[in-house]
């Protein structure tokens, strides 16, 4: 247990290699809120998409179905390392300068970006599927009413629908957005210096372990609270429903 | 939902449990058997995990020294190791295992040996003892064939792969501080962000960079450091007598020209005198 201890609760070496360990993870939230910034709304888009009406855009419907199965479907260590690997020779190969291909926008290293893209694809679908499920939560009537009052099915969704589907989901989406923030970790797959890898190149260099025990600690900084807000936000709205001033 | 039919998902979820677990049991292990002579009489005063067996940890692939698949692995270090527990009679298991954990696990336990293409340094013998050297290594930058970069001093300002834990990262961190260090724990990937321009050197042992220019488009080694790296194999740390019964084993193979001819066939070149003859005590 000595060694346990040892290996993985070294205060010692915690308070020797924070800022290095803090930095990592400052680029782990960076990410977080980057991306989870886009699939918040590359989620909404889709679902969006998804409900187009008609026969004529059945298409759109479809591959819009065929895009989120796709991404649900894969890992999302697999989209990054595909990202990665071959994003330089396919912007290469369709004539894109190389400042396409290997982003170093900002200035955050090509890694980021690369990861910013693989969790926008990815967790955009997640939370596209999340989307729909407030949207088709809302009563019917909402729309059948907005539509009666002359409203196209454009501005229905936009000033009905979607107000009220999207409170109905805020639980499900932040608790996607600290998934989110933990995938983040699959980054360092690609050598982008986040929290986890700041932890193992401490490892590596030292044979101890209470890096990734303080990496794991900052996360928790985060989450926490995190996860604590929703829980208030859905007993607010359990509240609310119970008084009859929220919508079925 | 019925008392009923959360037992039955409950025990539906139990079984295919079991089921997995058992599928898993029943599955070859990702390692390697050796099987060049059977375990002798006399070697578990070797104190092995295994006895008669000989659990060598290896971080595969690093050409040429371990590459291939389970359980075909060849390269100098496997061969190497093979040979020298034939003379102890002692079958051999390869476990690949990620390099920047290697030694920590070593320490733990989970090997008796590793040969991982890996220089004897101070900071690895704090957790665990290294044998005699078996290989004379340099330093070396490896870039695009058409890179700007000529030296070591043309690297502040660049991005330098490296595989996470090795002294080529150390290296460039201590000579090239202001150069920014992508520290991968593959070291194939690193060689792969090279080619895809994502870095603009790698900074590795010179065998394994030799290795990456012949077998990847546009690569080439631009200058090498005579950094004096030994590489050996690696023993926990209270574990005299099987570091003595493999240093023997190691200077009966140099001294009767296998070893020779291993380096030959390897590296085309003959084996310096030096590590012929080259010994290490460790602290």
């Amino acid at each position: 247990m000595d060694v346990v201890f040892e290996q993985y609760f070294d205060f010692g070496l915690m308070r020797d290699e924070f800022g290095f360990v803090l930095d990592g993870f400052w680029q782990t939230v960076q990410l977080s809120i980057i991306s989870g910034v886009l699939a918040l709304a590359w989620g909404l888009v889709l679902a969006l998409l998804r409900q187009l009406p008609g026969r004529g855009l059945a298409p759109v419907r479809g591959l819009t179905i065929a895009y989120i199965d796709l991404f649900r479907g894969v890992p999302l260590l697999l989209v990054v390392l595909i990202i990665s690997g071959s994003f330089p020779f396919v912007a290469e190969g369709l004539g894109l300068p190389q400042s396409i291909g290997i982003p170093q926008w900002f200035g955050k290293p090509d890694p980021f970006w690369y990861g910013t893209m693989a969790l926008t694809l990815t967790y955009g679908a997640y939370m596209a599927e999340v989307y729909r499920s407030g949207i088709e939560g809302v009563p019917g009537g909402q729309m059948e009413a907005a539509r009666a009052l002359g409203m196209s099915h454009g501005r229905a969704m936009r000033h009905v629908i979607v107000p009220q589907a999207v409170r109905r989901v805020i639980p499900p989406l932040l608790n996607d957005f600290i998934a989110l923030m933990k995938d983040t970790s699959l980054v360092g797959v690609i050598a982008l210096l986040e929290v986890v890898e700041a932890g193992r190149t401490v490892q590596a260099e030292t044979l101890n372990s209470s890096a990734l025990t303080l990496g794991a600690l900052m996360f928790l900084v985060v989450t926490l609270p995190l996860a604590r807000i929703v829980d208030r936000y859905i007993a607010r709205e359990q509240g609310r429903f119970q008084r009859g001033l929220a919508t079925a | 939902m019925t008392h009923g039919r959360l037992t039955t998902i409950l025990l539906a979820l139990a079984a295919s449990l079991l089921l997995a677990l058992g599928a898993a049991g029943c599955g070859d292990d990702d390692d390697d058997d050796g099987d060049n002579g059977g375990g002798g009489a006399d070697t578990t005063e070797l104190d092995t995990i295994r006895p008669g067996t000989l659990t060598v940890g290896s971080d595969i692939p690093y050409p040429p020294f371990e590459q291939g698949r389970a359980p075909d692995y060849d390269g100098f270090d496997i061969e190497l190791i093979n040979e020298i527990a034939s003379r102890l009679e002692l079958d051999v298991q390869i476990k690949d295992t990620p390099f920047d954990t290697i030694f920590r696990d070593l320490a733990q336990g989970k090997f008796d040996v590793v040969i991982s293409g890996s220089t004897i340094t101070d900071e690895r013998e704090r957790a665990v003892d290294f044998g005699d050297p078996y290989f004379l290594a340099e330093q070396s930058l490896l870039v695009q064939v058409d890179s700007d970069i000529q030296a070591i001093d043309d690297l502040p300002g660049q991005t330098v792969g490296v595989q996470k834990g090795t002294t080529g990262e150390a290296y460039v961190k201590e000579e090239a501080p202001d150069a920014t260090v992508r520290s991968y724990g593959d070291l194939d990937d690193a060689f792969n962000a090279l080619v895809a321009g994502q870095v603009d050197a790698v900074m590795f042992d010179l065998p394994g960079t030799q290795e990456a220019a012949r077998t990847k488009e546009g690569l080439e080694v631009r200058e090498s450091y005579d950094t004096g790296e030994e590489f050996g194999i690696a023993f926990q740390e209270d574990a005299d007598a099987l570091r003595e019964a493999v240093n023997g084993a190691l200077a009966e193979v140099k001294d009767d020209g296998t070893f020779a001819e291993l380096y030959t066939e390897w590296f085309k070149k003959d084996p310096p005198q030096e590590i012929l003859t080259a010994t290490h005590t460790p602290d």
